[in-house]
């Protein structure tokens, strides 16, 4: 149980740095977003608790990277802390909702899954820097945000993949993980 | 009670509860939460660092993977490449040996009032029983038999008395041209048995005749040297010109141990000024033999037109006569002697004082 945790904290501080250090998943201007990918992953075979969690401490961790700013008028640093981490909570509990009517071993539809959850936590985010930080551009949901969510969503593939080898119990019962374990 | 809420509607709660801090860290930007959880960057940005280190090797090997047929196309390209150069560096050697030759020919004082022509040497000949030299100009390039070769080379001069060594230039005889072609000509040594040269003792001034030995002995010997000339080992021979063949004054050698007494001449051992065992670059200077002076055959009696000569004066056409005599009986009596012989005349057995070396025919000396 324990052991799972720390897998999945270790799944997700890899996920961070390779979205924020390595360029090698780079199309050009555009990085995948696989900690999104995690999350929906863990909605789809955990549930939405999993996936909240998953996604509020991804997205921590991305905000805590995008450091903060010194307000001018205000006079000191405003952190970015929760822009992320809130579009990614919401869109890892609704993923992890409707994923009792998902089947999770048609690629396609995982792949439209991901790029829906990707679209919306973007949209979440366009939305959320426009009300709390500036003025956000409408033309970005063009062109960030929706290549973002194609790349993410043909990448979620090979990467459901790597996931489901490196946590090939997540889709049983805790119990059932335990036994499997054992055995 | 709230804890059984919380654990029955864990999902419920854990999103009110995580959407409450994100929007409280929104909505108070600088909180002191927000300020904590900040200072985390400097952590992350450390790992952050180190992966993308890690990474962007991951990356580069990729790429060096990629491009591994464009690395081993290039390196076998380069191989090639570095192949040539070595051999441009063995021609580069050659060349700069044979330029710092050349340019010691550029250093050669006027050896005499003849143009000169510098040759190289490409083969020496094979055979125990000659030792003809083969140079790379012909007759294209101007060469004609019996025109006389020279060498220059460098004598390095031991140090002794407090003076260091030094490097001298020498000039000295190599033979002449015996046989033409197109585009090379051999050389007959000094040094082989059929040579004959007109030398003279440099300190004295008398003459005398340089006979080349067998084969197996690289010293000359000077030979017909009247027996009151005192010579000693070291003393300096010259040509004496006259042999018409090459001009007065240029070094042969000098005056071995072994000097021999037999009958009214003495012999001496001669020490060659030219090393012949580094002979590489020679000198042809084109001077035409002057056949009709030195009453010498025409090279071929039959393509070239008889020399109308006056009637050598009684004294001369006397001598001429008596060697007439003993070679071509059947001579008319009013043909020019130079025209007439079939064979050439024997060595000459006449004083020192008769010029040997020029009454010598170039049929006897250039075809061995």
């Amino acid at each position: 149980m324990i052991l799972e945790k720390v897998v999945i904290g270790i799944a997700i501080f890899v996920s961070y740095f390779f979205q924020t250090s390595v360029d090698f998943f780079a199309l050009g201007s555009i990085k995948p977003d696989f900690l999104l990918i995690l999350t929906v992953y863990f909605a789809l075979y955990r549930g939405s608790f999993a996936a909240v969690w998953i996604g509020f401490f991804g997205g921590l961790l991305q905000d805590i990277n995008l450091g903060g700013y010194t307000n001018l008028i205000k006079q000191d640093m405003q952190f970015y802390i929760g822009t992320s981490a809130l579009a990614k909570t919401i869109v890892g509990f609704v993923a992890g909702k409707i994923s009792r009517d998902i089947n999770k071993e048609a690629t396609s539809l995982v792949v439209i899954v991901v790029f829906v959850a990707c679209f919306i936590k973007g949209v979440i985010m366009f939305f959320t820097v426009a009300l709390f930080h500036s003025s956000a551009h409408a033309s970005a949901l063009i062109t960030i945000v929706l290549p973002e969510a194609l790349f993410t969503a043909i990448l979620s593939i090979v990467w459901f993949k790597l996931l489901r080898w490196a946590f090939p119990t997540v889709d049983k019962p805790e119990g059932q993980r335990i036994i499997r374990r054992l055995g | 009670m709230l804890a059984e809420l919380l654990s029955r509607y864990k999902s419920a709660s854990s999103l009110t509860f995580t959407i409450l801090f994100c929007l409280s860290s929104l909505v108070w930007k600088s909180n002191l939460i927000s300020r904590t959880a900040n200072s985390a960057s400097q952590a992350l940005d450390f790992f952050s660092g180190t992966f993308s280190s890690f990474g962007k090797g991951m990356a580069r090997f990729v790429d060096s993977y990629g491009t591994y047929e464009a690395v081993r196309a290039e390196r076998d390209a380069l191989r090639d490449k570095v192949k040539q150069n070595l051999d441009i560096q063995v021609e580069l050697v050659r060349l700069r040996e044979e330029n710092l030759k050349l340019r010691q020919f550029l250093q050669l004082p006027p050896v005499s009032n003849y143009p000169v022509l510098q040759a190289e040497v490409i083969s020496q000949d094979p055979d125990n029983w000659f030792r003809t030299i083969i140079i790379n100009k012909g007759s294209a390039d101007g060469i004609a038999t019996y025109m006389p070769v020279v060498a220059l080379q460098t004598v390095i001069i031991p140090a002794e008395n407090n003076k260091p060594a030094e490097t001298k230039l020498i000039v000295g005889i190599v033979g002449k041209v015996i046989q033409v072609n197109p585009h090379s000509a051999r050389i007959l040594p000094l040094t082989d048995q059929f040579s004959r040269i007109g030398v003279t003792v440099k300190k004295t001034g008398h003459w005398a005749l340089l006979n080349g030995q067998s084969p197996h002995q690289d010293a000359p010997l000077i030979d017909y040297l009247s027996l009151g000339v005192f010579i000693a080992t070291g003393d300096e021979i010259v040509t004496s010109g006259g042999d018409g063949i090459f001009p007065r004054g240029l070094p042969v050698g000098s005056v071995g141990k072994r000097i021999e007494r037999l009958g009214s001449f003495q012999k001496a051992d001669i020490q060659p000024v030219i090393d012949f065992k580094k002979l590489d670059f020679v000198i042809v200077i084109q001077k035409k033999v002057d056949t009709e002076s030195l009453n010498f055959l025409p090279l071929k009696p039959d393509t070239v037109e008889e020399p109308k000569l006056l009637p050598a004066p009684p004294a001369k056409k006397k001598a001429d006569d008596d060697v007439d005599e003993e070679t071509a009986p059947q001579k008319p009596q009013n043909k020019p002697p130079a025209a007439l012989p079939e064979k050439p005349a024997q060595p000459p057995t006449v004083p020192p004082q008769a010029k040997p070396a020029a009454a010598a025919p170039p049929g006897e000396e250039g075809n061995p």
